[in-house]
């Protein structure tokens, strides 16, 4: 589950934070997609070279103390939504 | 247009084939190509056909619309192939792009301006639940639940299952296991399709396009060929004719360019036992757009190549479609291709019984 | 078969109304004679034909169908009475699904000076009604009352679209007492949206169909009887959801029709007003109004 490296697009994107939501246009498929602020915030700490959802769970730990997920453990939940940022383009899986 | 016996249609064909020529059309034949190349979705191509010719500015104007969005349609397509690739990518199924996302990913030349929809692949008939089973894994959910009527039909009778839409994007993917429905009588061999297939790159104009994983193929040059040719003569009524021609046109004056084309087409064609419909979509091709092609593959003209050039020749100046006669034989002979006479006479039933419920529902609307 | 036809401009675009049968293109004449009618030595942007459903039905208990450019499946067959309605219909969606030039909106515009107000809302929210209140009433130029125009421009324009207001049932009263039957419509009643009558903008509106505005405010109209009067901002997203979502091109535009809309909602403020009353309607938009200076 956590072998995968995620890379965040950003050529494809175009990131308009609005006062309240982050909306992200993707070029390819024109689709524009509404970032909740948690998505937001797991987002913009993506590495440009890209990093595995466990590395993504310690940088939000060292940043914002504990990281907690209502419903089943947390690299659980990070890696599930990083997989729904790969299926709308926004992230790309590397091997 | 009346007056000079000059159709709409033809103007099309024409513009399509000469782009120099629209140069000389008056604003009342301009209005016309417009009409009805809006009617038979090529005025993306129409607009890439005329890019260096002189035309009117309001024309210009509406056919660079056309242009732009179809490069936007393009991009999305891409989207949904390179998904569609990812998803598939570890299950060794060897994946064959059908048609417009065939073009794309080969750039061939029936690309600029053609307008791209769902997403077609085919796989090997036994890869189908496999196949399924990977798509559904990442995303992608049929349209039509099991158990229905739709689901049994598409499943037992038809080329291809019920599409499948992804439940985030949208984006349609129609699974196909060979290029006819299973009903009709002419049986063309898929597994020669995925021995002949090739690597998308091995076709494109200087080997450039996108990554793709290794399992991801195109058809060979002459069964591409035969397939759009099939999809010409199986579609019953000729709609969409004069794209489809234009497909194969384009298609024909750049795989004959190899040496050796019509010779290995024409074994594909017999190995099908898609000889026929292959020179009717040549000899239709030819009638539209002077597409070359050997007398001997080409074969001669019969009451079906008549019935359907007056069906692709008869719009009128606002697109629609002129002889009605024409176009209900075609679309009864359609349907006796594709099907068994049993299967026939059921099949329009239940589609005759589904509008008279529809029509009943409605009733109530129309009387207030 | 003699075909009757029609050209008229409405704002931006040009179409061509045709059919075989007479009484409907007769009708569009009229309803359109203020407006520029275009010549037969221009290439214009949409064609739209009304057509017997079966052939016979030309002569025999008429009824006809449409055919256009851009067409939605199954359209409903209507009488020949009804005519006039099916061209508007059909006008419309040549708007909606298919011009490219500008973000097209399902809203309603209006405009004070050069500055524009954007009506947003679903069918039956009252936008046709506030729209037509406020240039009858409140002395607005008249923009538009189902589709507006937004040009993907720095600065961002509205371009006018002022077709003839289509009132359905009780506002059709509601702007009889203010407005000189002159300026309507024949009335069209058992239509699917129960009696529809066209309403012609002010005469200036039709003339100024070329000016365009600024937009400085968008509200979201909320008729419910027995409400008091309030109004509510939206935040920025919010707003951007409703104006995505009442855009009927916005998508196929890419990237411009994003970026337009971005920075719309970041330069202009919006809001949902609730009202049960058209005079209150009226002084919670002048309020509004005067607030956004």
């Amino acid at each position: 589950m956590s072998g995968a490296r995620y890379i965040p697009a950003r050529a494809d994107l175009r990131v308009e934070p609005l006062e309240d939501l982050t909306l992200v246009f993707h070029r390819l498929s024109g689709e524009t997609h509404i970032l909740s602020p948690e998505m937001e915030m797991m987002f913009s700490h993506l590495p440009d070279a890209g990093i595995h959802p466990a590395g993504l769970l310690r940088t939000l730990e060292t940043e914002y103390g504990a990281v907690e997920a209502e419903d089943g453990d947390a690299l659980a939940v990070i890696s599930q939504r990083l997989e729904e940022l790969a299926a709308l383009g926004l992230v790309i899986r590397a091997a | 247009m009346g007056e000079s016996g000059v159709t709409p249609s033809l103007i099309l064909h024409e513009a399509l084939r000469h782009p120099s020529t629209i140069g000389t059309l008056g604003t009342r034949q301009w209005n016309a190509l417009i009409r009805v190349a809006r009617a038979e979705m090529l005025m993306a191509t129409l607009g890439e056909r005329a890019a260096g010719t002189d035309v009117p500015d309001k024309a210009r104007l509406l056919l660079d619309e056309a242009r732009a969005a179809a490069r936007r349609n393009h991009d999305a397509a891409r989207f949904e192939v390179l998904r569609m690739a990812d998803a598939l990518r570890d299950s060794g199924i060897p994946v064959v792009l059908m048609k417009g996302s065939a073009y794309l990913m080969a750039l061939l030349p029936p690309l600029p301006g053609r307008n791209i929809g769902d997403l077609d692949i085919m796989v090997p008939r036994e890869s189908l639940a496999d196949t399924e089973r990977a798509l559904k894994g990442a995303g992608w959910l049929s349209v039509k639940p099991r158990g229905t009527y739709d689901d049994a039909y598409y499943r037992q009778w038809m080329h291809e299952l019920p599409p499948l839409a992804h439940e985030m994007r949208g984006g349609v993917i129609d699974l196909h296991h060979t290029i006819l429905p299973l009903t009709a009588r002419l049986t063309p061999r898929p597994e020669r399709i995925f021995e002949h297939a090739v690597r998308p790159a091995a076709l494109a104009p200087g080997g450039e396009t996108d990554a793709l994983p290794d399992n991801i193929f195109v058809m060979s040059p002459p069964e591409m060929l035969l397939h759009s040719a099939t999809h010409l003569a199986y579609d019953g009524d000729f709609q969409g004719g004069a794209r489809n021609l234009w497909d194969i046109d384009r298609l024909v004056r750049h795989f004959a360019k190899a040496e050796g084309f019509w010779d290995e087409l024409t074994i594909a064609a017999a190995a099908h036992d898609l000889t026929v419909p292959l020179a009717r979509a040549l000899r239709l091709a030819e009638a539209l757009y002077e597409t070359p092609s050997p007398p001997s593959v080409r074969g001669r003209g019969d009451i079906v190549d008549r019935l359907a050039l007056r069906k692709l020749r008869g719009h009128d100046e606002y697109g629609q479609g002129a002889a009605p006669g024409a176009q209900f034989l075609l679309f009864l002979r359609g349907h006796w291709l594709r099907m068994p006479p049993l299967m026939l006479a059921r099949h329009l039933w239940t589609k005759w019984r589904a509008r008279r419920g529809e029509g009943r529902r409605e009733a109530p609307q129309n009387a207030r | 078969m003699t075909m009757q036809h029609m050209r008229v401009r409405i704002g931006p675009a040009t179409f061509d109304i045709r059919s075989p049968f007479r009484a409907p293109v007769e009708a569009a004449r009229r309803l359109y004679a203020e407006y520029p009618q275009g010549s037969d030595d221009e290439i214009f942007d949409f064609a739209v034909a009304a057509v017997p459903t079966v052939w016979w039905r030309r002569w025999y208990r008429r009824s006809m169908t449409f055919r256009a450019d851009y067409m939605m499946e199954d359209i409903v067959p209507i009488e020949e009475r009804l005519g006039l309605l099916g061209f508007e219909m059909a006008v419309n969606m040549q708007m909606a699904l298919g011009y490219r030039r500008d973000i097209v909106l399902h809203a309603a515009s209006a405009a004070q000076g050069d500055r524009a107000i954007i009506i947003v809302g679903d069918s039956g929210a009252g936008k046709s009604t506030l729209s037509a209140l406020l240039s009858y009433s409140a002395g607005w130029r008249h923009l538009g009352d189902e589709l507006a125009l937004i040009a993907m421009d720095d600065p961002i324009t509205l371009k006018p679209y002022p077709r003839p207001i289509g009132l359905k049932n009780q506002s059709i009263a509601v702007m009889r007492e203010r407005v000189d039957g002159s300026r309507f419509g024949p009335e069209l009643t058992g239509t699917m949206k129960g009696t529809v009558r066209h309403l012609l903008p002010p005469a200036g509106a039709i003339a100024n169909m070329d000016v365009p505005a600024r937009p400085a405010l968008i509200v979201s109209p909320h008729f419910a009887e027995g409400v008091a009067p309030r109004t509510e901002q939206m935040s920025q997203s919010e707003a951007y959801m409703r104006l995505s979502v009442a855009s009927t091109n916005q998508l196929q535009l890419g990237e411009p029709g994003f970026d337009t809309l971005i920075r719309l909602v970041r330069e202009v403020p919006a809001y949902d007003l609730h009202y049960s009353d058209s005079e209150d309607a009226l002084k919670l938009v002048a309020d509004l109004w005067a607030k956004a200076g």
